[in-house]
């Protein structure tokens, strides 16, 4: 016998996170491309931890290196990924993965508009090596990927902060790190970010949670 | 050959805190003349979109009894975003706090002619003499993102006029319906609702209404629900 429930999708509605890391040579220093790769890890397992049936988490990962952005993970459900391990080399091509991101975010076949607004995260220890201003200029002013929340990750005194401030929805979403350490503790904050945003009455209004205590981490 | 309209309603809170009231509603009319069916979702975010809501139902029902079915579009969206303004106004309210998308079906029973209006993501699908018409729903970015009443922008309704010689039915639903529906399946749902619906005693169609949604629907998401479905038959 028919119920309404034969005429709905599913699947919760998609809570889009676009992660975009930086793979540079300059990442090889002091572990961080090590430190990024086990964050990753656990930034994913986290997020498969949660269980919501009002939003599923999707996840596409990019990053940038050598002389080229790459599109590592497709735009999946967080269930469905495998993560690669990341080498660092080569230059900061952070210009093209914003256009990568861009042309994700309008993707409305991907990416439908019954999904929750999409967070970008960026993490990079350098000054981007290709033009990124007008790609970044785009995806933070122009059309569908404007409405994105973005946070963002500056490690180190190389990155270029400036560029990152003006990256970030809001002064709150630029966090800084000195450290391999910071990395970790960086997508601890996105996952929490994430989480809230999941559980939250409103998922699309602006979350910025308080950020982890270094002895909450386990090293 | 006349028809007789029928029609069910619901509408439910969605998953919030107790002090955040229900901000969708509904209001129907109809006469000899006209049958009119609008639907508000006041705007989460708006401290009174509730009242802002009902008052955009309210304006487009006076308007559109006193009007004919040759109006001009513009012209039918200007009066009701203004009448709306002012009565926010009389209010002494900020318009901002009563941010609200609204969506309506006006029948015109004599000359045959449907009026279907959309500011928002308040979705209609009409199917007209067994044809089935999606109303092309204003294209949003992302769920909770819409055009609506008191935006700021310059607010138009986007406005369709349809004739109509046997039959018609149409569902008009607020985002935490419609978002859930899936696209593919909508001319089905809306026969599931007639086959259904039209066989209980009319007295019990609302509340049975609602109580499928509050069961099947409620922790899809948070937001308020609320659906009206609108069918003929010959008399």
């Amino acid at each position: 016998m028919e119920s309404l429930n034969d005429f709905l999708i599913q699947k919760p509605r998609p809570l889009p996170v676009i992660v975009a890391v930086d793979r540079s040579g300059s990442m090889y220093s002091n572990g961080k491309i090590d430190a990024l790769n086990i964050a990753l890890k656990d930034f994913i397992n986290s997020l498969k931890d949660e269980d919501s049936n009002k939003a599923e988490v999707h996840i596409a990962l990019f990053s940038f290196g050598g002389d080229t952005a790459t599109c590592d993970i497709p735009f999946a459900s967080i269930n469905e990924v495998a993560l690669p391990t990341y080498q660092a080399n080569g230059r900061t091509p952070m210009g093209a993965s914003f256009s990568s991101i861009k042309t994700l975010i309008e993707d409305k076949v991907q990416i439908p508009s019954r999904s929750y607004k999409p967070t970008i995260v960026l993490l990079t220890d350098g000054i981007p090596t290709d033009d990124y201003e007008s790609p970044m200029n785009d995806l933070i002013n122009e059309g569908r990927s404007s409405k994105a929340f973005r946070i963002a990750m500056a490690i180190g005194d190389d990155a270029d902060h400036n560029m990152l401030s003006k990256f970030v929805s809001t002064p709150e979403y630029l966090v800084t790190g000195e450290s391999a350490r910071d990395i970790r503790k960086f997508f601890r904050f996105v996952t929490m970010s994430v989480t809230q945003r999941m559980k939250s009455q409103t998922p699309d209004m602006l979350q910025v949670p308080p950020m982890p205590d270094d002895d909450t981490l386990d090293f | 050959m006349e028809q007789i309209i029928s029609y069910i309603q619901a509408t439910i809170p969605g998953d919030k805190p107790d002090n955040i009231p229900n901000q969708d509603y509904i209001k129907i009319f109809e006469n000899d003349t006209i049958f009119i069916c609008t639907v508000s979702d006041g705007l989460g975010s708006s401290r009174l979109s509730k009242d802002g809501a009902a008052l955009a139902c309210e304006c487009v029902v006076d308007i559109l009894k006193k009007e004919n079915s040759e109006t001009g579009f513009n012209a039918l969206s200007d009066k009701i975003t203004k009448k709306w303004e002012h009565l926010v106004e009389q209010n002494n309210g900020l318009i901002k706090d009563y941010r609200t998308t609204n969506s309506f079906i006006s029948v015109f029973k004599s000359e045959k002619i449907i009026l279907a209006g959309q500011l928002g993501d308040v979705m209609i699908s009409l199917r007209i003499d067994g044809l089935f018409r999606h109303f092309e729903t204003i294209e949003k970015e992302f769920s909770n993102e819409t055009d609506c009443l008191g935006s700021g922008n310059i607010e138009r309704y986007k406005i369709e006029k349809y004739e109509f010689g046997h039959s018609f039915d149409f569902l008009i639903a607020t985002d935490g319906i419609s978002d859930e529906i899936d696209p593919m399946k909508l001319e089905a749902f809306q026969n599931y609702l007639k086959n259904k619906f039209q066989d209980v005693t009319v007295e019990f169609r609302n509340s049975e209404l609602k109580s499928e949604i509050e069961t099947i629907m409620q922790d899809k998401n948070n937001d308020d629900k609320s659906l009206v479905y609108s069918w003929t038959n010959k008399k």
